[in-house]
Parts: C-alpha cells; sequence; structure tokens
C-alpha cells in the first residue's frame, strides 16, 4: 500500500512501516519517560513546554498540512484552553476535572462558531481572519479583566498532586502528546485524513468525489480547536502563572511555523518543527532577545532550501542512501 | 469642548491613520498582485527604512526632508534585496512557503531591530508639518493629520495614474494578470516583479516615516499595523485601489470613533469583527467582482 498525493503543497505517502510507527511511538514514549530522571528542574520545564507544544502542533498539522487551510488563529484555542481551565476552577471553584470538560465543551463551540464564518473565505482572507481571531482572543483576556486578571495575569489552577509538581505536570503532557500521536496518525489514515487529503489537493474534484469540503474543513478546524484548546489547558497547570503577554498572535504564528517548518501533513515534522522552537535556542545558547532573530533566519534558510520541511529533508537524505545502497547491491 | 468638536477630531484622527493603513495596503497590494506573495514582514521592513532617517538625522545632523530622500532610497534598495533573497529564489515552489519566509522574516527583523534599539525606544520623531492646530470652520483640528490625508489621497492619485497610464505601469498590470502571456509579449517579468518589490517598499517607508511622529519611533510600532493594512487590503478586494483606500479610510475612522466613544479596550476586537462581517458579507472586498480560478 504506497498512495502518493502530490498536489498543491501536500504530499504524503501513506507508508508501509506500520510496525515501524508502534516501534518508533514505543520508542520515543520510553525515551521521554526516562529523561526527566536525569533533567534538572529547568530542562524539565522546557521538555514540558515541548510536550505541550509539540500536542498543539500535530493537532494544527491536522488543519494545515492535511486540510491545507491556513491558520494563524490556534493561540486563541490555546488562551481559550488556558483561561477557562483557570477562571471555572480558581474563580468559581469547580472542580478541576469538570472545569476541564466543561473548558473543552466550550472550546468545541467556539471552534465552530469561528469555522462557520471563516469557512466561506479561502486562502489569504482565511489566514487574515484566523489571525484576527487570535487578536480578538488576547483582546478578550485584557477586556474581562476582573475575571482573567488581564495584563497583570492570574495564578493558575493547581491540580492534586501525587509526585513532584514539575514531574506531574510533564508526564501529564507526555500523556496527552501520546495520545494525540495516536489520535491524529488514526485520523490521517482513516477515511477523514484521505478526504482532508484530497480537499487541500483540489476542491472541486473533492465534490466531484462526493466529498463535502465544508464538513471536512469545519472537522479539521474543530478537531485541531480541541487539541489547542486541551494545550492550554496543560500550559496553565504546568505554569505558575497566567498573564495576556504568552497568548499573543505570535504564539499563533509560532505554532503555524512548527508545523510548516518540521513539515505539512507529518508526524516527526510537527515534532521536529516543536523541538526546533523550543530547543534551538538552549543549544545555541543564545538569549532571549536573539532567539527569535535565529527561529525567523531558520524558517527562511529552511523553506528556502527544504520546501517540504525537514521531514522533506530526511526523507531526502534517505533516499539517497537507499539508493547509493541500491547501487552498490 | 463641545461634544462635535471631540467628534470631528476622532474622525479626523480616524481619516488619517486610515488613511496609513491604506498607504501600507497599497504596498502590500502592488506585491501580492505583481510578485504573488502575501509579504508579512512589509510593516518591519518600513520600521527600519525609518530608523535609518532617524540615524541619519542623528548622527549626521540632516534636515527632515533629507533624511527621508534617503530613507526612502534605503527602502527601495532593501525592497531590491529582499525580493531576490526571498521572491526570486523561491518562486518555483509553493507561495505558501514564500509567505510564511515573510513571517519568518518578520520575526527576525523585529527582534533585531529590538536587540540594535531595544534599550532607549521610543523615540521621537519630527513630522513635516508643525503638529499645532488649525482653524477649519469652528473646529480646532490637528495640521499633520490634514497633511498625512492629503499626502496618502496624492499618493494613491500617483500610483493610480502611474498603473493606467504608463508603459512600466501597464507592464505591471499585465504581469499581475498573467505571467506566462506577459513573458511572451516580451515583457521582462523578473525585472518587473523586482520593481514591484522596490516600490512597495518605498511606500512602505512613506507610510513608517508619516507614522512616526504620531506614534514615536520604535521597534513595535509596526506590529499592529501591519495586520490592520492586510485587512484593510482584503477589504480592498486585493485587487482594486480605490476599494483599498476606501477601505482604510472607513476602517480608521471606525476604529477611532470605537476607541473614543465605546470603549478602548475592546476596540481592536470591534475592529476585526467589522472586517470579518464585511468579508462574510462581500467576500470579495468592498468594490471588487469575485474572481473564479481555474480548477
Amino acid at each position: 500500500m504506497h498512495e502518493d498525493f502530490v498536489g498543491v503543497g501536500v504530499q504524503v505517502s501513506a507508508r508501509r512501516r506500520l510496525n515501524g510507527f508502534r516501534t518508533l511511538l514505543v520508542a520515543f514514549a520510553v525515551l521521554m519517560g526516562i529523561i526527566p530522571l536525569v533533567s534538572n528542574q529547568y530542562v524539565l520545564g522546557l521538555l514540558t513546554l515541548f510536550c505541550i507544544y509539540a500536542f498543539v502542533a500535530v493537532g494544527l498539522d491536522l488543519l494545515v498540512g492535511n486540510c491545507g487551510q491556513p491558520s494563524f488563529g490556534h493561540s486563541g484555542f490555546f488562551a481559550l484552553g488556558s483561561y477557562g481551565l483557570a477562571v471555572l476552577s480558581v474563580h468559581f471553584g469547580v472542580p478541576l476535572a469538570l472545569s476541564a470538560v466543561l473548558t473543552l465543551i466550550l472550546t468545541l463551540l467556539v471552534a465552530l462558531s469561528v469555522a462557520v464564518p471563516a469557512l466561506r473565505l479561502r486562502d489569504l482572507s482565511l489566514a487574515i481572519a484566523t489571525f484576527a481571531f487570535a487578536v480578538i482572543a488576547q483582546t478578550a483576556i485584557v477586556g474581562l479583566t476582573p475575571l482573567t486578571g488581564g495584563v497583570q495575569g492570574m495564578a493558575s489552577p493547581a491540580m492534586p498532586l501525587v509526585m513532584n509538581r514539575g514531574l506531574q505536570a510533564y508526564f501529564l503532557a507526555l500523556l496527552f502528546l501520546l495520545l494525540g500521536i495516536i489520535l491524529s496518525r488514526n485520523l490521517v489514515q482513516s477515511r477523514t485524513g484521505r478526504a482532508w487529503r484530497a480537499v487541500a489537493t483540489n476542491e472541486v474534484a473533492a465534490i466531484s468525489m462526493g466529498i463535502k469540503p465544508y464538513s471536512y474543513k469545519t472537522l479539521a478546524i474543530v478537531i485541531s480547536a480541541a487539541y489547542a484548546g486541551i494545550g492550554g489547558m496543560l500550559f496553565a497547570l504546568e505554569s505558575l502563572h497566567l498573564s495576556n503577554e504568552t497568548f499573543a498572535p505570535s504564539l499563533s504564528i509560532a505554532f503555524f511555523a512548527m508545523v510548516v517548518v518540521g513539515g505539512r501533513a507529518s508526524l516527526i515534522g510537527s515534532l521536529l518543527g516543536t523541538a526546533l522552537y523550543v530547543f534551538l535556542p538552549e543549544f545555541l545558547q543564545i538569549n532571549t532577545a536573539v532567539a527569535p532573530i535565529v527561529f525567523g533566519l531558520v524558517i527562511l534558510v529552511t523553506l528556502r532550501f527544504f520546501p517540504d520541511g525537514l521531514v522533506g529533508l530526511s526523507r531526502r537524505l534517505l533516499d539517497h542512501a537507499a539508493a547509493a545502497k541500491g547501487a552498490r547491491a | 469642548m463641545p461634544v462635535g468638536t471631540l467628534f470631528i477630531q476622532q474622525v479626523v484622527a480616524g481619516l488619517a491613520s486610515g488613511a496609513l493603513y491604506a498607504l501600507l495596503a497599497l504596498a502590500v497590494v502592488l506585491v501580492f498582485r505583481v510578485s504573488r506573495v502575501a509579504n508579512f514582514a512589509q510593516g518591519e521592513m518600513a520600521m527600519i527604512s525609518t530608523f535609518v532617517a532617524y540615524l541619519l538625522m542623528e548622527r549626521t545632523g540632516m534636515p527632515l526632508l533629507l533624511a527621508l530622500f534617503g530613507d526612502l532610497l534605503f527602502a527601495g534598495v532593501l525592497g531590491f534585496i529582499l525580493y531576490f533573497a526571498i521572491a526570486r529564489s523561491m518562486s518555483a515552489g509553493d507561495p505558501l512557503n514564500v509567505t510564511i519566509s515573510t513571517l519568518g522574516l518578520q520575526i527576525a527583523l523585529n527582534a533585531a531591530a529590538l536587540s540594535v534599539w531595544g534599550e532607549t525606544q521610543p523615540f521621537p520623531f519630527p513630522a513635516i508639518v508643525s503638529v499645532s492646530p488649525v482653524r477649519v470652520g469652528s473646529f480646532l483640528i490637528s495640521q499633520l493629520h490634514l497633511a498625512i490625508i492629503a499626502a496618502v489621497l496624492l499618493a494613491a492619485l500617483g500610483l493610480f495614474l502611474f498603473f493606467r497610464y504608463t508603459m512600466a505601469g501597464l507592464a505591471a498590470r499585465a504581469v499581475a494578470l498573467d505571467r506566462t502571456v506577459a513573458a511572451l509579449m516580451g515583457i521582462p517579468v523578473e525585472r518587473v516583479i523586482a520593481q514591484s518589490w522596490i516600490l512597495g517598499s518605498v511606500l512602505g517607508a512613506l507610510a513608517g516615516a508619516m507614522f512616526a511622529p504620531l506614534t514615536f519611533l520604535s521597534s513595535f510600532m509596526m506590529q499592529g499595523f501591519l495586520l490592520k493594512a492586510f485587512s484593510v487590503a482584503i477589504l480592498g478586494g486585493m485587487t482594486s485601489w480605490p476599494g483599498v483606500v476606501v477601505g482604510g479610510l472607513l476602517f480608521g475612522v471606525v476604529e477611532n470613533v470605537v476607541s473614543g466613544y465605546v470603549s478602548n479596550v475592546w476596540q481592536p476586537a470591534i475592529s476585526y469583527i467589522t472586517i470579518i462581517l464585511v468579508l462574510l458579507l462581500r467576500p470579495a472586498g468592498l468594490f471588487s467582482t469575485l474572481y473564479r480560478g481555474r480548477v
């Protein structure tokens, strides 16, 4: 089974390595499970952030990579998750689990109401509309200051602890990341995933095949929004303090960049892109002021030389290696 | 001060900032139509050009007009360099990649400006005309606002005439319409695209130079500005100049009036909801007809 879609910016091949996926996933889980035992508080915090952002990126890739729709608005859903959970549990004293469920429902509802008008637009207009949503979300945080603490911020919700707080936040994030990866993989390889990729390649052709683009796009938006909302909740649990600066539209751009630079319609791509964003500044030992410069330049260089993203680069290297091996045989 | 006067002042201020959004939007639309790239770095390019003007005045004591000239020259060169680095080298690939590259560029430029000038901003920037108010009828209106509106309208008119009546303008329109056919007709497509980037950068720098006296020069002065410019560009349907100008003026007025009379905090949300509503009612923009793409 080897399906290749070559279309408008979407290249996906369903790999034969189904067993390979399970092995990789288990290896990844084990590795990520062991790392915190040899890390200090700071690295643990970074790893937790990585898991949270990767979770969001994996969800966003369903919309951007598979379904081919731009979205610069997911920081809005992320913020909704964080502040929803925080306000419900801290201000109204709702038990944490119930707050989480309610916040998720709220996120889904908001996603639906954003999808209905947004999907009447396409391409650049859609991108700007989603950007506008991110701005509206950040404005709302400040506007609802009595609830959200506005610019001063508010305290994060506390969770019942069974271990060191940092460790617990990390394992929770890791758990959701693994679940999110499995769900995403299932979706991508299902009928829904194929419909998404059909819509991304050519909408009119998809319609003639009996696929309703509007429904599938809406589904993609809602699912990726759910991922972002849950990611926001995990973020709230991990942080000690929430403030509106973290949820700026630039975070949306960062998520989008993570997906595209890593490689669209690719799980590994989303992980690579997130890893780049979270760990590159640390590796290069640069301070937070210079980090965005490097990140911006990395985006430029990567897309210039590797249009398929980092995953495309690795695929090409593997192909070269395979070809060389074949030539030698 | 009577309510009427305040309202008129808000409207004029709104027209002025709206005019600036329109100017930057014109730059965006120009680059988008001719080179098919949504240049998200346009704002930061303008910001850096304006900083160049500031440096010229600070370090060499140049008078404002001369510094502005140097600023626009720099902007043109910058536009060309970026055309070469981004649009030209990535023209064969996916347009989405180029757009994201401009996002990356925006991030990098912004952070670079912040690290170079971050410590002591914002800086005051002189205006061409004095900021003292002038009497119009029974109202006191800022000269600067009037000058900005006039300047942008002149620029828009100039652009309109350029595209309508000159050969270079015709070539640009041809390239925007269909690159292959334009090339077949003997139009140097790459040169026209480079020109569009240069002109776009110059227009952006002009907008920046007029914006700086209003809000003080800083590395983050353009951040919100660009998104509004893009929204205005889309209001104009990305195809019609009058749409962009009218859309910009309208947006500026709505923004200012809402900010003054409804709520300062919620104003961005209201502005953007307005844009989304307009887009829903008229997805092609205020004045354009909808162009259907080929399957």
